[in-house]
């Protein structure tokens, strides 16, 4: 009876055995959750536009490297 | 010497730049922004740090081996200088955490991206070394593996700590409500041998 009663509670997570579902109660939701949260953080970071001053950056590198390869 | 910063020693010996290499740096900016931004969630220097990351890039260019990965080596010469600066800091301000805070929700209201600074003021919550293995792993799409490397720490060093980082990130993003049991999610550490692991290899 009380097997059923926690099999019943742990039904969102369907891999899980009787006796892993009440002690660990997993909301592997979360962890989904928390993944996209961060590649959508870093990504929206990455996606905007490189900055002026780095491409002036990268020009004054070169001006400053006399046996940069012309081409 | 292995390792993204094997030949560092060997600057003397100037090979001109490749455009290859100049057109890839150029392409990581992006991504070493993200990481900057990410890692220094903390402060708003991520731009410096990318800056001086180019810089040391760029001098260094002969200890790249051309054809390797450049990404694990920029991140590495980045994860350098952050922690260089790191400890410089500490040394000058102690109350910066005060600074943080305060800073932390005037951006929040300026941008409007809510989400993405409770995702940042999260990841300042955590140790610096969870934080990076987190972003590396969970975020920029490295595998353990190039993170172990970046870190110059085992892989399963990684492992725990991305474990870690993750059971923080949840507490911290999604508290239990009043009455709900601490569960896995909400509990710090867990056996890294549940099911949730795969999720993230």
């Amino acid at each position: 009876m009380k097997n059923i009663k926690q099999k019943a509670q742990g039904s969102k997570s369907k891999d899980l055995t009787p006796e892993q579902s009440t002690p660990i109660s997993p909301r592997p939701e979360i962890y989904d959750l928390i993944g996209k949260r961060l590649r959508g953080y870093f990504d929206d970071v990455a996606s905007q536009p490189v900055p002026d001053r780095f491409v002036e950056l990268l020009k004054q590198l070169e001006e400053k490297t006399p046996d940069k390869r012309r081409q | 010497m292995t390792g993204p910063m094997a030949g560092t020693a060997q600057v003397s010996q100037r090979k001109p730049i490749s455009d290859k290499f100049r057109e890839d740096l150029i392409s990581a900016i992006p991504g070493l922004r993200a990481f900057a931004m990410s890692l220094t969630a903390r402060s708003d220097s991520a731009d410096d740090l990318v800056q001086e990351t180019l810089m040391k890039a760029w001098k260094h260019h002969d200890s790249f081996q051309m054809g390797t990965n450049m990404r694990a080596w920029l991140y590495t010469i980045l994860r350098n200088e952050f922690y260089t600066h790191l400890r410089k800091r500490k040394r000058e301000v102690e109350d910066v955490d005060e600074q943080y805070s305060s800073r932390a929700s005037v951006v929040a209201e300026q941008d409007g991206h809510l989400d993405m600074a409770d995702v940042r003021s999260a990841l300042g919550k955590l140790p610096d070394d969870q934080r990076e293995a987190i972003v590396l792993v969970g975020a920029s799409g490295c595998s353990y593996e190039e993170a172990a490397e970046i870190c110059g720490v085992a892989v399963g060093t990684i492992k725990s700590r991305v474990n870690r980082a993750r059971n923080k990130l949840a507490l911290l993003l999604y508290p239990p409500e009043k009455g709900e049991q601490p569960n896995a999610a909400n509990v710090g550490d867990i056996n890294p041998k549940t099911t949730h692991e795969r999720k993230w290899e």
